[in-house]
């Protein structure tokens, strides 16, 4: 019972809690224990089963009274980059390793309204930078997944949430809550075999979120199917006054648009700039793959120019950097978080950031604080903006000739903990298919379709126009159909 | 564009993030190797009366200058590292 209790999809936990097959306290239950004993992957930097426990009973409380919400008595998890009232939150670095918010993000609150039930806080790369999540404080995540010749070896879940993704495929949590400044919800949600989507910009409030780079970051969810991922959109999505730049527009119902829809001339764009050298033949062929079930239902394929993509990433690596110097400017030991005592007010915010920063998130501050210093701010800065339009630019034109763009969502399969580790770059390398959107503020779903020679998941990502998160999910669901994988690591399939 | 020591230093310090000397040789090096990599970035072309990033140009929107809470001294000071009576402690700046 317990066991396949975890293993229902979001649509189907809340059908068995409509049927009253099972009880919010049950399934939440379930999910308790199978994060005790799945603690060997560290995809929880805190666990909160007694909150998770009252939460449900109060779930099944208003079930009884028939007050339900989207998400009424779904057990998930929360990365751990949201404020949480009450619940320490972290951002995986030791500089908050104690901070308790006094307040709760927008994010939450609205899931929280939607009736779901908070098991833990995920871990996370440090201040979501990172694309392994292997910089947080806490350690690294372990993937779910095992190498198909290779079980003993440890994999990356990919990062930055990729504690939200491990958790959501070893069923740890119904579905969970990512950020995605540069593909942290895509790529991790592709290494592991799940779904996940970034949002257009200004769809979800960023309102009590850990800023990394204000300009690039979206709130999105992370979940087994397109179908749970719908929902948890819908949850979190909406208009949001505390945020200057949320976006006041109606939230489609989601879910209802993945019941009936016809792909039948749809246009699907494929650039041939992201063909790139080191990417993986199986993950070309997956692609091609990809482009021939979308065939079939219907919808045309058709190359597209996007002319500036090489230039996307070292345009990331000037702007996501200056404003995470900018944003963490804040962390200087006065008012909360850790401080390391000093004579001087000088010493003391030089010495409390350096024991409080990992070195990535040091190294990036460097950076960002050189890209932006009196000289070089011309050179790096001002021509990065410049970029970020030309990219933009590009997705514009190829918008006026189709409708989606699919490409793959990451070069590779997810690779061992601790290699990319001998330079920075090749890491960074992971994310070229992902940025671009962030730059361009458009939503993107990566959906798992297939797996490698090696049994691990691949994923392919489809990029929309502005708003436009029903008709990729709309693809995306028959992506999902034709696939039709299992995405379960334990089965290894 | 070469990164020397000094320059490692006087940016540490602008961010306020003090390093050791071992620090000042890696992250020169680090650094080193991600602004030569950036560099090709002044090979793009960018055509007269490119605007940087267009999305900066759309207004944000404002709430009105109104007090929307308060009181919340507690609540303001629950993590701070130091504090005394209703405020944040900091090493002495004046003498």
């Amino acid at each position: 019972m317990t066991e396949s209790l975890v293993n229902l999809t979001l649509v189907q936990a809340l059908d068995g809690l409509k049927k009253k097959s099972f009880s919010s306290v049950e399934l939440t239950h379930a999910y308790l224990a199978n994060m005790q004993q799945k603690r060997n992957l560290n995809a929880y930097i805190s666990e909160t089963p007694d909150k998770a426990l009252a939460m449900a009973k109060q779930s099944d409380q208003r079930r009884v009274k028939d007050m339900v919400g989207l998400l009424e008595g779904v057990p998930v998890a929360i990365k751990d980059l949201f404020c949480t009232e009450g619940v320490k939150t972290t951002a995986a670095s030791r500089i908050l390793e104690n901070f308790i918010p006094t307040y709760e993000s927008t994010i939450t609150q609205n899931i929280w309204k939607n009736g779901a039930v908070l098991l833990g806080k995920t871990n996370l790369d440090e201040f979501a930078m990172g694309s392994s999540n292997i910089t947080s404080h806490f350690g690294p995540v372990i993937s779910p997944w095992k190498h198909g010749s290779d079980r003993n070896k440890k994999l990356v879940p990919g990062g930055s949430s990729g504690g939200s993704a491990a958790a959501v495929s070893a069923r740890l949590a119904v579905a969970a809550t990512g950020t995605d400044t540069g593909g942290s919800i895509r790529q991790p949600a592709a290494f592991v075999g799940i779904v996940g989507l970034k949002p257009t910009y200004g769809l979800c409030s960023r309102w009590g979120i850990v800023a990394f780079a204000s300009s690039l970051d979206q709130a999105g969810p992370m979940a087994r199917t397109v179908g749970d991922t719908a929902l948890m959109l819908q949850a979190m999505a909406g208009y949001d006054p505390q945020d200057s730049t949320s976006v006041n527009t109606q939230v489609p119902d989601y879910f209802a648009a993945l019941k009936n829809y016809s792909l039948r001339g749809l246009k699907i764009g494929i650039p041939k700039e992201y063909v790139v050298p080191g990417m993986a033949p199986e993950i070309e062929k997956l692609w091609q793959q990809g482009m021939n079930w979308l065939k079939s239902a219907g919808a045309e394929i058709q190359e597209v120019q996007l002319p500036h993509t090489k230039y996307a990433l070292p345009t990331y690596y000037i702007i996501a950097p200056a404003e995470a110097s900018s944003n963490l400017a804040r962390y200087d030991g006065v008012r909360y978080g850790l401080r390391i005592p000093a004579q001087t007010l000088d010493d003391m915010y030089e010495l409390t950031r350096a024991a409080g920063f990992g070195r990535e998130v040091k190294r990036r501050i460097l950076i960002g604080t050189y890209v932006l210093s009196a000289g070089y701010y011309d050179a790096y800065y001002v021509k990065a903006q410049k970029l970020r339009a030309l990219i933009l630019q590009d997705f514009q034109e190829a918008y006026k000739k189709v409708d989606v763009i699919l490409t793959p969502t990451a070069p590779t399969q997810a690779f061992g903990l601790g290699e990319k580790m001998s330079d920075p770059i090749s890491m960074y390398l992971n994310d070229v298919f992902t940025v671009p959107v962030n730059l361009a503020g458009l939503p993107a779903i990566s959906v798992p379709v297939g797996l490698s020679s090696d049994k691990l998941p691949l994923g392919l990502q489809l990029i929309g126009k502005p708003f436009g998160e029903t008709t990729l999910l709309q693809v995306a669901h028959q992506l999902e159909k034709n696939a039709s994988l299992k995405n379960d690591p334990d089965l290894g399939e | 564009m070469s990164i020397d020591h000094n320059t490692v230093k006087k940016i540490a310090t602008l961010a306020k993030i003090r390093l050791t000397p071992e620090e000042v040789q890696s992250y020169g090096q680090e650094l080193q190797q991600i602004l030569k990599w950036i560099e090709q970035l002044q090979e793009a072309k960018i055509p007269n009366g490119v605007l940087p990033d267009p999305s900066m140009k759309t207004e944000l929107q404002r709430r009105s200058d109104q007090v929307t809470d308060g009181g919340n001294t507690d609540k303001v000071l629950l993590n701070a590292p130091e504090k005394a009576y209703d405020f944040f402690c900091v090493p002495k700046v004046v003498e």
